[in-house]
């Protein structure tokens, strides 16, 4: 006979966790302790509620957030061991971003004009990101995190976060707010193909809570897969807003309002 | 080993060897599994997705104090509810996101914190209604499917407290959902009436 609180063996019967025999045995123990068959009878239910659960999962915008802020973060501590990771970059742009209403991405590809020559400015028109849910880390948060000043180790033996592409390859756009057309420039002065577009932003102005109204954010995201440069490095901006960097095969430019970028690829 | 478990321990080597890139497999690998942890945990997407953030800035920062004594999941986890804590804790600091303190299974309102969920079945309000140590317990086990040790290894608690929480979690969600289920009938009742 069965202890009244024998919950483990409850546990066990609910999860069917023993032979038909041993099942029939141990529940007809519990003929004489309502408890646990009430005990028993709640465990079934709620492991058939939970059995039912649907999957849950991060969109792909919401993954291709998650992921390009990490790595923001991390690679941000690759160059700085000894700081806090920073605060996500447009948040970090938020009083840029208040006093614009349109897009301009500059990019100069060094790898195709070298020197002075290096540059070739491209004008691209910006749409309205749509909103998305993307709630901004704030500082104090990212400091109060429990992994906060950890990392001192790693961040030495993190490499680079832009090594070499392979090959020439294409253009691919993931999300952005810039225009199909302004992406096929951008495509062009890399001396590749555009794959696909999509005007489809992925921060709002709202998402920020900027002080402006009106859209005062655009951002654009540009892959690179494969390109035609053999290595990127560190944008040199003129003024807030944008941000490159590289995930695996694929360069991200990420711009914002009222900006120009020249971005060398040596 | 298990194939997961030998391919994480190779991509971690990789890892601290300075290959970011298998950083960013062994985040694709995980990250879903990961979101949906928090997810439960929290019960709201976007402080969700604030905590899978957070949990693989620090999973990259103290790679290298990961022995390898338990799974990577395992201590996945571990930096995942702990993180989920710290959000919570913080949350009611700084009261941003309200959340249930008591479990009271008659009290079908407690688990108003699911605002930004966008579906709602009973067994999401069920679950948030849950204390944290719960529903952390219940997520680990029954919906994440971890052995009971690895969830006890994950919440940083004695095998016994597990087997505890998860029974005691379990009845209340069961309680709830009853109390839920009883609720909408009435409203249904009412609303024909």
């Amino acid at each position: 006979m069965m202890h009244e609180h024998d919950t483990e063996l409850i546990a066990a019967i609910a999860a069917g966790d023993m032979s038909r025999e041993e099942q029939a045995a141990a529940e007809a123990s519990l003929a004489s302790c309502k408890v646990c068959r009430t005990d028993l009878q709640l465990q079934r239910e709620a492991l058939e509620a939970l059995a039912a659960a649907p999957p849950v999962m991060m969109n792909d915008l919401e993954r291709a957030a998650v992921r390009r802020q990490v790595w923001t973060a991390v690679t941000s501590d690759a160059t700085r061991p000894d700081s806090l990771p920073r605060a996500p970059w447009f948040q970090r742009w938020i009083p840029a971003m208040a006093a614009a209403a349109a897009l301009l991405v500059v990019v100069g590809v060094g790898s195709v004009l070298v020197g002075d020559s290096a540059e070739t400015d491209l004008a691209v028109e910006a749409t309205t990101a749509p909103t998305e849910n993307l709630r901004a880390t704030a500082d104090e948060e990212m400091a109060e995190a429990p992994s906060a000043g950890a990392l001192d180790d790693v961040a030495e033996a993190a490499p680079t976060p832009m090594a070499a592409l392979d090959s020439p390859g294409s253009v691919v756009v993931e999300y952005g707010s810039i225009s199909s057309e302004g992406l096929q420039d951008v495509a062009l002065s890399l001396g590749a193909s555009l794959e696909a577009a999509e005007a489809d932003g992925y921060v709002s102005p709202s998402d920020l809570q900027s002080p402006s109204p009106e859209p005062a954010l655009a951002c654009a995201e540009v892959a690179l897969e494969n390109g035609p440069i053999s290595a990127i490095g560190r944008a040199s901006v003129e003024g807030d807003g944008v941000e490159i960097y590289r995930i695996n095969d694929s360069v991200y430019v990420y711009a914002a309002v009222d900006c120009s970028l020249s971005a060398t690829f040596e | 080993m298990s194939f997961r478990s030998a391919e994480d321990a190779r991509l971690i080597s990789l890892v601290l060897g300075g290959d970011n890139r298998a950083f960013d497999e062994l985040m694709q690998a995980h990250e879903d599994r990961v979101f949906a942890v928090c997810l439960r945990i929290l019960a709201n997407r976007e402080a969700a997705l604030d905590a899978v953030q957070e949990v693989f800035i620090t999973v990259y920062r103290k790679l290298q104090q990961f022995s390898g004594a338990s799974a990577f999941s395992t201590w996945l986890y571990r930096i995942a509810v702990n993180t989920c804590y710290d959000q919570l804790r913080r949350a009611r600091r700084h009261e941003v996101l309200p959340w249930p303190e008591t479990t009271d299974p008659a009290d079908a309102h407690s688990a108003n914190a699911l605002e930004s969920i966008e579906l709602r079945p009973d067994l999401e309000r069920a679950l948030a209604a849950l204390t944290p140590d719960f529903r952390a317990a219940v997520v680990l086990s029954d919906l994440e499917g971890l052995p009971l040790q690895a969830v006890a290894e994950a919440l940083d608690v004695p095998l016994g407290t597990v087997k505890s929480r998860v029974f005691r979690g379990r009845r209340l969600l069961a309680e709830h959902l009853r109390n839920l289920s009883g609720s909408s009938v009435h409203q249904r009742g009412e609303h024909d009436a």
